[in-house]
């Protein structure tokens, strides 16, 4: 556990202090700062408006925040010789899922980040609900799904930027995936029901743990449902994880 | 003197191209062993494989009388990369306290080693120089306490007063029991400080033994010139 945790510390502290973290962080002020100027528009659903922007901004730059850091860094390291060191420490298991939970701690760090300036903004204008955390918390398992993906296509790639598209595919495939099968309950289409399904269900169901319109709304969120979708992003990190160590364990350093 | 890593046989091919050709050597216990050879030899994916970062496609390497497994590299061996680049978001001291994290069994002494290395623990490694990253490499290497030292290129773009301490600092891990394997391009310093030596050429093992026989082989008292007569390069 030891060894799990000095990778995760070194990654995340890595991550936290790189320009990318306060790049993308600054996009997100400048984003949210934009927003609060526009509030005025939204007459009458100001509050919905500056949740629901606050909410959106935090994702994609979160998975902006993956794409250019996490898995910049994981290339970094291979060009660096780091790998090789902390080779000779550590199992390849203990690396992979040590430099995984130092990118998930990342992730959290710039959720709570992002909450709290979202809670100001909020706050000051009337806007603020407790379930806007719960909103928060959907959005860093989301990522942190992401986060194993990014991991597995890391170390299943030889280039970064396969590796950051694929990533994003991902991402976008998981956000969009229930849309169409939703679409085919209505119209006929010529890929067969089973086909869709399987895809769906292979994809992680972001439909399902993204609690973004609860938040929006200000609608309160069961405790068994958020227990639910944690235990659904844990197993599913787990599933995406052993392919991703294996290929790590494969690919010679 | 008695054996700690014997390598027998190893072979290892990318592709068609044999990298290491049935190569067999012995480092023994309480020695510095320098590995000379050009660029392209093979000396870096020899370390690779001892610390099983490469696979072998064929050998064994045993470490004492015990095949090498990754318990053993992870508490004994440390290892210093060429080209080696920490992460520059990084404070040394809190680099090197997480790593020692990693270590297995006793927590190890950062502060003592910090103040024999002189660097400064509260400066990021982005702002360091070669040296001083050179350094810290070594003291990551010997965070471990490790009993054997794998040392690739340690003076690699190091000033001569710099390459100095590093060897002086050399001496001292190996008179207090720490063997040490290291490759160099910088012959008259491998001339310095180690004893046995083994020359790999064309990704075969050309030479193994004492310093001083290989010199004398050759009769000449410059390890580069008998390096090249050995290569067969004197004449270029």
């Amino acid at each position: 556990m030891r060894k799990i945790l000095s990778m995760a510390a070194i990654t995340f502290l890595q991550g936290f202090r790189t320009q990318t973290f306060r790049i993308v962080g600054m996009l997100f002020v400048a984003i949210m700062a934009m927003t609060y100027a526009l509030r005025v528009l939204s007459i009458g659903h100001k509050a919905m408006m500056l949740r629901s922007f606050g909410l959106s901004v935090m994702e994609i730059s979160s998975l902006l925040l993956i794409i250019f850091g996490c898995v910049a860094s994981f290339y970094r390291e291979r060009e660096t010789r780091l790998q090789a060191i902390h080779l000779t420490y550590v199992s390849s298991f203990d690396h992979v899922l040590g430099r995984l939970l130092g990118n998930c701690l990342l992730i959290g760090a710039y959720t709570i980040l992002a909450t709290l300036a979202c809670a100001i903004v909020l706050w000051h204008e009337n806007a603020w609900s407790w379930v806007f955390v719960v909103g928060a918390y959907s959005i860093f398992l989301k990522l942190c799904i992401i986060c194993v993906f990014c991991s597995l296509f890391s170390n299943l790639l030889s280039s970064s930027i396969f590796a950051s598209l694929m990533t994003v595919f991902v991402y976008f495939a998981a956000e969009y995936a229930s849309y169409p099968l939703a679409m085919m309950r209505r119209t006929p289409s010529v890929v067969p029901d089973s086909v869709s399904k399987a895809v769906y269900h292979l994809l992680p169901n972001f439909d399902k743990i993204d609690l973004k319109y609860s938040a929006i709304h200000g609608e309160g969120v069961a405790a068994f449902l958020i227990l639910e979708i944690t235990l659904y992003t844990l197993l599913y990190i787990a599933l995406v994880f052993i392919p991703a160590w294996r290929a790590f364990a494969r690919h010679e350093h | 003197m008695e054996p700690l890593l014997q390598i027998r046989e190893a072979t290892r091919k990318f592709g068609n191209v044999c990298v290491l050709d049935r190569l067999t050597l012995t480092v023994e216990r309480g020695e510095i062993f320098g590995l000379l050879g050009l660029n392209g030899a093979g000396k870096t994916t020899l370390f690779k494989c001892i610390l099983k970062l490469i696979a072998l496609n064929e050998g064994s390497i045993l470490y004492g009388d015990k095949p090498l497994d990754l318990a053993t590299i992870h508490a004994k061996i440390g290892y210093l990369p060429e080209f080696y680049l920490p992460p520059g978001e990084l404070r040394a001291g809190e680099y090197l306290r997480l790593l020692g994290l990693a270590v297995s069994g006793p927590r190890p002494d950062v502060d003592a080693l910090l103040q024999k290395t002189g660097l400064d623990a509260n400066k990021l490694i982005g702002d360091y120089s070669r040296g001083m990253i050179q350094r810290l490499g070594l003291a990551i290497a010997l965070l471990k306490a490790p009993e054997f030292v794998i040392l690739d290129e340690p003076t690699l773009g190091l000033d001569p007063l710099v390459r100095l301490r590093l060897l002086d600092w050399l001496r001292e891990l190996n008179s207090q029991g720490k063997t040490i394997l290291l490759s160099s391009h910088d012959f008259a310093q491998v001339a310095k400080v180690c004893q046995r030596i083994a020359v790999l050429h064309e990704h075969q093992l050309r030479y193994i033994g004492p310093l001083t026989d290989f010199l004398d082989q050759h009769k000449t008292s410059s390890l580069e010139e008998a390096f090249l007569k050995e290569i067969g390069g004197h004449n270029a």
